[in-house]
């Protein structure tokens, strides 16, 4: 882990020096949790596509004003949840592309049909998620940051990380009961098998 | 009501993958990250910007110091002792000696700003 920061760090400096590979080295490391992150919170492929783009054409804008306070990573997915929510923020009255719809959903063309649908079911009960109470679902789940982390990225304090963690898991909880309810739950309670 | 304990979440959560972005939205955005680095590095970047700025207004300073030693020593001249006019012209080179530092000084900055530049530029593949 420190290794990995450590050279996070080498990464940066290059940047900060304005060295250009520098740029694909950093984008290969965090291109796949960045864009899973992103997507996970909008919930909009397309959207995803131009904020995950956005994010690193303000993160390679702002290089130098990145001191090392904290790790690169948490650094990157701040400017990642201000944008989303400000895209949040400003969605009322736009068109979404159901996810169905998108090809490139499908990692490997032989995926069991089976869990693509129990991923679907599960990423709508995550997209129903309260924002706020989304961000902490994802950081902490999808992308394993303990809660000190997450609450330097969110920017709130602790408690309320864990605060929001808590309802967030009472309401998929509630949510997940009431869908196996409605559906036999035989289905669905395949996934946690 | 159960609620979800810390490892049902997960195995719950797990099932909802998400693959890598596409390939060419990676290389599009690192061609557009390149060029903003280019950019960025272009721009002056804070600390030089003061340093100039710092420059440029020590050399205003120095210039209203020349002025001022040039009319008021005219006039102390006139007043202070003969053997004390050696030092009022001694001052004055001075003056006009740590002015032309200053103004070298400006220029080196303005030449290596965009000797950087030339050479961000050429880094980046844009030239």
């Amino acid at each position: 882990m420190a290794e990995f920061a450590e050279q996070d760090n080498a990464l940066v400096e290059r940047l900060q020096n304005g060295d250009p590979q520098a740029i694909d080295e950093i984008v290969e490391r965090y291109k796949r949790p960045l864009f899973a992150f992103i997507l996970r919170m909008v919930d909009d492929y397309y959207t995803a596509e131009d904020l995950f783009q956005e994010t690193w054409l303000r993160a390679v804008r702002s290089i130098r004003r990145f001191r090392g306070d904290s790790r690169f990573s948490t650094w990157l997915f701040q400017i990642a949840v201000n944008l989303c929510r400000d895209w949040i923020r400003s969605k009322t009255g736009r068109q979404f592309v159901p996810f169905e719809d998108i090809d490139e959903l499908s990692c490997d063309p032989s995926v069991d049909p089976v869990r693509l649908l129990q991923s679907e079911a599960v990423r709508k009960l995550v997209g129903e998620l309260p924002d706020k109470m989304r961000e902490v679902i994802v950081l902490r789940y999808f992308h394993d940051m303990d809660d000190p982390e997450i609450a330097r990225v969110v920017g709130c304090p602790v408690a309320t990380v864990k605060t929001r963690g808590y309802r967030a898991i009472k309401i998929l909880s509630k949510k997940w009961n009431l869908r196996s309810r409605e559906r036999g739950g035989e289905a669905q309670n395949e996934i946690l098998r | 009501m159960k609620y979800f304990d810390e490892q049902e979440l997960r195995t719950l959560l797990a099932a909802y993958e998400i693959c890598e972005p596409p390939a060419a939205l990676v290389q599009q955005t690192v061609i557009l990250m390149r060029k903003e680095l280019a950019r960025s590095v272009v721009l002056v970047p804070d600390r030089q910007r003061q340093w100039v700025m710092a420059v440029l207004g020590s050399a205003v300073i120095l210039a209203l110091s020349f002025f001022y030693m040039l009319s008021v020593g005219t006039v102390l001249r006139m007043v202070v002792p003969p053997q004390f006019a050696v030092y009022l012209s001694h001052s004055l080179y001075a003056f006009t000696a740590a002015e032309l530092c200053l103004i070298t000084g400006t220029l080196m900055v303005l030449c290596l700003r965009n000797v950087k530049r030339s050479r961000s530029l050429s880094m980046a593949g844009l030239t």
